[in-house]
């Protein structure tokens, strides 16, 4: 061992997933904004 | 309850029993029995997420809440994808490359045992009790509504969850996870697609959620920052992903999920699974009790929910006073359809004036309903002496068994005893999994044979699932303590974050400065729902802000690891 963490990209099992966890998250944010707009048509 | 109720339900128990016992050949050693050797995909091991999380309490309580009050509690869930995003990208892979069986074992990896044993000892407390009450509210709700005897209906839930998880273990758990949640999904749409059914004619789906709306119960969110307030948009972001970070991170019998995907990619993807699910899946649990609100508009709802208040008032002294409620009730619930109907033909065209009447209208009857409800709830507190007394989580199960059709009962009945069975069995797979790992095998025989291990969780599998059914039967009986109990879980939580908080995200952190945050932490969280008034979500928080802020102090002045 050379004191250093893994490296995450020699494992093939761990790839990058920035572009799903950006997706997750605006995902998200548009079911939170559609359960509000459904909120609201209902509401008013 | 009809033959055909009774015979789904039969159904369904001889089905998941056979499915979990069906896994006892491949968990014939210790790897295959705690970690499914690794070899789950994504998708299994993400139901088995989701529905260890579903326990009958959501199912029950939270088409309950959206009877009562409507969408708000979808907030609760605001800072789940947050906190499945910060997951997969710190503690899934420091879990996988460590080869772990428990998240606490790591602690030891990074810190020393003390360390280890406190959070193993905080674990088990809190999840051993949370456990029996898992088991315990919905026997006792389904027990009152469908006057079953308590004691067998405790053991109808928990002991076919002990059976097969015990004989099993973890391949039987998540493979048993992935069929509960189809019967808990299906059991939902199923009561929906009934509730739309059920609308009078001249009703349409449409003008019934605007009287819904009308009344408040599709509001979603709450901008208001008060710290006693359990759902707002804050504390259902910043207080609940301090929560879902705990639950996710730090939790056995959640981390025990994706530990056994095939590899770290794998394990993100069954957390982000309930990231992208979560929220809809909740809001369709709420929408359902929202429904059930509007059905009730058209059709008269019991005044209480609970039959058994409702008897012990009959037979009081006051029962005269509950009489006069009742008629008043009825007479009123009468003048709320009419309001109810008028809203929705004056919705049908494009008179503004016509429409802001009606809805004055139903909204001042609606709020005399309240009232009287209010008057009853307050009379039933005053004859039983139970301060605590609400009938929130009767509302649904009363719905579906005195008003669908038979076969329906028994399918919506099966999945509330999908939703308790599959949080009960990661639970005890998980008390197992920490018994055998973090105490048994650390601390009282460290060398054994692989067959002697197996053996040993096991038998640990059958006393946590015996001990959970013996305290349900006492938590059934107590009544009010699972109020209490409830909340235990966020009194250990904050604790175990912030130990976890320290290890990974700081290179400072020593083991005698994380055991004396911890030891912080969990006295400062006790002293917060002792003295304070602030919302048990927030004690997450505190914890966790207190083991790293003390932890760190400590460690400053600590010998760093070598």
């Amino acid at each position: 061992m050379n004191g250093k963490a893994p490296d995450a990209s020699a494992d093939p099992g761990d790839r990058s997933r920035t572009g799903t966890y950006v997706a997750v998250i605006l995902l998200e944010a548009l079911v939170v904004a559609g359960l509000y707009l459904f909120g609201r048509y209902f509401s008013a | 309850m009809h033959l055909i109720d009774w015979l789904v339900i039969g159904a369904y128990l001889v089905w998941i029993v056979y499915d979990g016992l069906k896994r006892t050949r491949s968990a014939n050693e210790m790897d295959g029995y705690l970690l499914a050797k690794r070899s789950l995909p994504w998708w299994a091991a993400g139901l088995s997420v989701m529905a260890t999380q579903l326990s009958a309490i959501t199912l029950v309580g939270t088409t309950g809440q959206g009877y009562a009050d409507g969408m708000r509690f979808v907030q609760f869930y605001f800072g789940l994808p947050i906190a499945m995003v910060i997951l997969s990208l710190t503690v899934v892979p420091f879990f996988f490359r460590a080869r772990v069986y428990t998240a606490y074992e790591y602690l030891e990896q990074r810190f020393d045992a003390k360390t280890r044993g406190l959070a193993t000892l905080l674990f088990l407390a809190g999840r051993s009790l949370s456990c029996g009450v898992v088991i315990a509210a919905p026997a006792v709700i389904l027990s009152i509504v469908l006057g079953w005897n308590l004691t067998l209906t405790v053991l109808a839930i928990g002991v076919p969850t002990a059976i097969y998880t015990m004989f099993g273990g973890v391949q039987a758990v998540a493979w048993t996870d992935v069929k509960q949640m189809a019967v808990i999904v299906l059991g939902v749409l199923a009561a929906v697609g009934a509730l739309i059914a059920g609308l009078p004619d001249d009703v349409s789906l449409g003008q019934a959620l605007h009287i819904a709306g009308a009344a408040g119960r599709l509001r979603t969110l709450d901008f208001s920052f008060n710290l006693t307030e359990k759902y707002t948009v804050w504390s259902g972001t910043i207080a609940s992903l301090f929560l879902m970070l705990a639950y996710f991170g730090c939790d056995q019998s959640q981390v025990q999920r994706y530990l056994t995907a095939k590899s770290i990619d794998e394990g993100r993807s069954s957390l982000l699974m309930s990231a992208f699910f979560k929220i809809p899946l909740q809001a369709l649990i709420l929408l359902t009790g929202v429904l059930v609100f509007a059905y009730y508009l058209f059709v008269q709802p019991p005044m209480l929910f609970n039959p058994a208040h409702r008897a012990l008032v009959e037979a009081s002294p006051r029962a005269s006073e509950f009489r006069q409620l009742e008629r008043q009730f009825g007479a009123v619930h009468d003048e709320r359809r009419q309001a109810a109907l008028a809203l929705a033909a004056a919705g049908e065209g494009n008179d503004q004036p016509r429409l802001a009447s009606a809805r004055a209208a139903f909204n001042e009857v609606d709020d005399r309903l309240k009232a009287t409800t209010s008057q009853a709830k307050g009379l039933v507190r005053e004859v039983t002496g139970d301060q605590l007394f609400d009938d929130v989580n009767y509302v649904f199960p009363t719905f579906v068994t005195s008003r669908l059709p038979i076969g329906l009962v028994g399918l919506i009945i099966a999945a509330i005893f999908a939703a308790a069975m599959s949080s009960i069995s990661g639970e005890v797979n998980a008390l197992a999994t920490t018994t055998v790992i973090d105490i048994y095998k650390r601390h009282i025989r460290r060398e054994a044979t692989d067959a002697h291990y197996l053996f040993v969780s096991k038998a640990a599998t059958g006393f946590w699932g015996l001990l959970a059914c013996g305290f349900a039967v006492y938590a059934a009986q107590a009544g009010s303590l699972i109020e209490v109990v409830n909340k235990v879980g966020s009194l250990f939580y904050g604790t175990i974050l912030g130990a976890f908080i320290l290890a990974i995200g700081t290179k400072r952190a020593t083991g005698h400065g994380a055991f004396a945050g911890m030891l912080a932490g969990f006295a400062t969280v006790l002293l917060a729902a002792r003295y304070s008034a602030i919302s048990y979500l927030w004690y997450n928080v505190v914890g966790a802000a207190v083991v790293v802020a003390v932890g760190l102090l400590v460690s400053a002045v600590t010998e760093p690891r070598r």
